[in-house]
């Protein structure tokens, strides 16, 4: 099953994570490929952890992807793209994350004894690389949401942009345009597909000052 | 108020496009289409000529009312509704199925025991048709309890199929209307969250326009009709004859009476010849793999990585209740280990060691009982794969990566600085209800305690807000508070939404006025079933499942004559009012209720973004 598409997606709820999970999908399906995906809605608990998990290629019958499998990571929020990349990530997984934080109440982690700082997206990409995920791409997705698309509910496309361009989707692009176009809410189709081409931009201009 | 909520109805009445992908009811026969579980179900139903559909809105099945109701935009033939709650909906599919249509119903797992009462009381009575599809929720990801709704379709002995695949989903839904009609019986689909929130390709069938079509009949008759009554004075009358003839105890000359089914035999025989029934491998290994549902894609993924497909032998169920008697016989006698692979309880693996009692030289069975699997969670291929590869004598081909995930698990529970719970959305009406409560019950006397309920306002329970120090399900925030106030604590508080005081919580208040307990009932009365998608209900801007206009029900004029002690209607958007309110209603001893008003915030969002689209105002967000 080497070489199959293992995309996690993730962020907090409202975020759009499932538009994500459904634009890609479709593209699958429409590219003819085969796809299964399954998401994880936090229905009431806004601020909470959404996951999807989007799958594609030969000798994929579940939806669910084990953990240390995924091939790429999506994260709409840079914390929880820590928390899904520690579950789903391995050394070799390219992880694209929002460098933008929600911060959230809640009830603390009970069981919590040595906490790591997570204040910045260089904590992220530090953390990270301390378990050994070093292909760490943080992305201003948020403010070029802002800039291109007008909104801040443009992010996810940013990142799914920059997902394209990892090469680790697998899609043509205009197979992703196509969908973007037709799956945005109400007219938004077209300034979220210039987000999803800024995303793609941001990706390649930041591999170059990586090398990697 | 009037005006904003005139403009937001507008925007309840719109399906969700979330969770359902597009009109289900056009595609023609042959078309492939991405479909969601919630889409399929709805294929699968219209398919089959369903006549009436009811539900009350739950994970992960509730879209599948937003589909149908689209498509009966078309089909004007069908009743669609959103119902009060699960025993409502039952009961509306039941009465479809009476009256000769097609009728489903659809609940999530913690629906199941709402229905029970007039499942149990008419699964023997030869009602035909009707099928109940219910999605059960292993790992507890969006309900509150991790139960297995297949231990109580076995209380009322009703037939549960298990589907694997979308495609078997909708094949499974269409089939289990035939199946209904050819046992007499209620029939049970059973998906699971993970499968409930899942994307596919699924072939489309025809649609039983005809079917659909049928006109209804009614038959009247005390013998053979559907009257469930009790044996009175003579033990061979009634619900009990009933009983008797399903499990073949009947007299004789009281089965000339009766209708020929419902009769175990043949719910046993159409378990044995059920197409979704399938067999994979060697017949000859010595491991087999007994499965159903949508664990099978898991097991079928486990022996393609471990490349054993070809030395372990599959026999995927298509009904799991009961398991086909023949076919895991057969496999019990062929095989020298069955390991039993299921999601959550061991329904299957009961059956099947007490079938193996009957097998002679039966295969030794593993599963959850003899430590292979949990009960538990979710099961996975990271789960199976090292089962199965130990019960090979092979290493786990997964045994590295297992031991680094588990030094993760271990990092993120001692060292990542998470917090759980979520929060109410900005500009939620929740918010200064729940939290002001919070702050009158803390300054006044006494213990101060709250007692939640389902719905947006679970999220109250947790920090900063920190109101509700009970929650168990839907409605029993009241009954809980009116027991804690009995014993003798003070005035407890209970909160609940509008949607949940009319699915269970209005009973739950005659209960407190009539036994004069001492509670405030705080209702958040935010127009809608916010937490599972918006969907209308009795109180939420006059608007059926199907788009129609029908009456709307004031939470205020349905209580006023509940003689409660006292009521109020508050702006839920404010706080001085509230914490004012608050106090005079902790001050009246007996039943007080406050109602906090103020539409969902997310649907006043989505209506402006509407409105400036109309306009041409670039910046309405994606």
């Amino acid at each position: 099953m080497t070489g199959n598409v293992n995309a996690v997606v993730v962020g907090q709820s409202g975020q759009g994570a499932i538009l994500v999970s459904k634009v890609l999908a479709t593209a699958y399906h429409r590219s003819g490929l085969a796809v299964v995906a399954t998401e994880y809605p936090a229905i009431t608990h806004r601020y909470a952890i959404t996951y999807a998990h989007v799958r594609s290629g030969r000798g994929v019958f579940s939806p669910r992807i084990r953990p240390r499998e995924a091939s790429i990571v999506v994260g709409l929020e840079a914390f929880e793209c820590l928390r899904a990349s520690l579950l789903f990530a391995n050394p070799d997984t390219v992880v694209v994350s929002n460098d933008s934080f929600i911060r959230t109440d809640g009830e603390p982690n009970h069981l919590l004894t040595e906490p790591i700082a997570v204040e910045t997206i260089g904590d992220i990409v530090a953390a990270l690389a301390g378990r050994g995920i070093t292909r760490v791409v943080p992305l201003g997705a948020t403010r070029l949401a802002f800039e291109v698309v007008g909104s801040r509910a443009g992010t996810n496309m940013v990142l799914l942009g920059a997902a394209f361009a990892s090469g680790r989707l697998k899609l043509e692009q205009a197979a992703l345009e196509e969908v973007i176009i037709d799956l945005a809410p109400r007219d938004t189709g077209e300034r979220n597909r210039q987000g999803f081409l800024a995303g793609i931009a941001a990706y390649r201009a930041a591999i170059r000052e990586e090398r990697w | 108020m009037a005006k904003k909520a005139a403009d937001a109805a507008t925007e309840l009445a719109e399906p969700s496009r979330k969770f359902t992908d597009q009109d289900v009811h056009l595609g023609g026969a042959g078309e492939v289409c991405l479909f969601t579980c919630n889409d399929s179900i709805a294929r699968g139903a219209i398919e089959a000529g369903v006549r009436i559909a009811a539900c009350y809105p739950g994970a992960p099945v509730s879209y599948v009312i937003d589909a149908l109701a689209t498509a009966a935009q078309t089909y004007t033939d069908m009743h669609v509704e959103w119902s009060a709650n699960e025993k409502c909906a039952y009961e509306t599919a039941l009465g479809g199925a009476m009256s000769g249509l097609r009728s489903l119903c659809l609940m999530k797992n913690v629906g199941v025991p709402w229905i029970l009462d007039p499942l149990a009381s008419s699964s023997m009575i030869g009602v035909a048709g009707l099928v109940i599809v219910a999605g059960d929720d292993p790992g507890a990801e969006t309900t509150q309890a991790e139960e297995d709704f297949r231990n109580l379709a076995r209380f009322a002995e009703v037939p549960v199929i298990e589907p694997s695949t979308l495609q078997e989903v909708k094949d499974a839904v269409r089939f289990a209307f035939e199946l209904s009609e050819r046992v007499a019986m209620p029939v049970f689909v059973r998906v699971t969250v993970r499968q409930g929130y899942s994307r596919a390709a699924v072939s489309l069938g025809d649609i039983d326009h005809a079917r659909r079509g049928r006109a209804a009949w009614f038959g009247k008759s005390v013998i053979n009709g559907w009257t469930g009554y009790p044996a009175i004075g003579w033990p061979e009358t009634g619900t009990s004859l009933l009983h008797k003839r399903f499990h073949g105890e009947a007299p004789d000359a009281y089965l000339a009476l009766l209708r020929p089914e419902p009769t175990e035999r043949t719910v046993l025989a159409a378990a044995d010849d059920n197409p979704f029934n399938a067999t994979s491998g060697p017949t000859d290994a010595a491991l087999c793999i007994i499965t159903a549902g949508f664990v099978a894609l898991e097991v079928a993924e486990s022996l393609a990585l471990l490349e054993a497909a070809g030395e372990v032998a599959v026999v995927k169920l298509g009904i799991t209740l009961p398991v086909p008697p023949r076919l895991v016989a057969d496999t019990l006698a062929r095989h020298r280990e069955v390991l039993v692979v299921e999601e959550t309880e061991p329904v299957i693996e009961e059956q099947v060691r007490a079938l193996a009692s009957e097998v002679p030289g039966a295969a030794r069975i593993l599963g959850k009982k003899t430590g292979q699997l949990p009960y538990s969670g979710e099961i996975g291929s990271d789960i199976l794969i090292p089962a199965i590869a130990d019960l090979l004598g092979r290493p786990s081909p997964l045994a590295a990566d297992a031991a680094a995930h588990a030094e993760t698990l271990d990092f993120v529970r001692h060292r990542l600085p998470f917090r759980v719970g979520g929060q109410f959305c900005a500009g939620c009406p929740e918010t200064a209800p729940t939290r002001v409560l919070r702050e009158v019950l803390d300054a006044l006397p006494g213990l101060g305690i709250a007692c939640g309920d389902s719905g947006c306002g679970f999220v109250a329970q947790y920090a900063p807000i920190g109101l509700a120090n009970t929650f168990v399900c839907m409605g029993a925030g009241l009954g809980v508070a009116m027991g804690i106030s009995h014993a003798g604590l003070g005035k407890v508080a209970a909160v609940m939404g509008d949607s949940t005081f009319f699915h269970s919580g209005i009973i739950e208040l005659i209960n407190a006025v009539y036994n004069r307990a001492n509670v405030l009932l705080l209702i958040l009365d935010n127009k809608s079933s916010a937490e599972t998608g918006h969907q209308p209900h009795p109180g939420a801007f006059g608007q059926t499942a199907t788009r129609k206009v029908t009456k709307e029900l004031s939470l205020e004029q349905v209580i006023r004559p509940l003689q409660v002690d006292y009521l109020k209607v508050v702006d839920a958007y404010d706080p001085d009012g509230l914490r004012r309110t608050y106090h005079e209603a902790m001050a009246v001893k007996g039943v007080s209720v406050v109602i906090a008003t103020g539409i969902c915030a997310l649907i006043v969002d989505r209506h402006r973004k509407d409105l400036k689209q109309q306009h041409g105002i670039v910046g309405a967000g994606a």
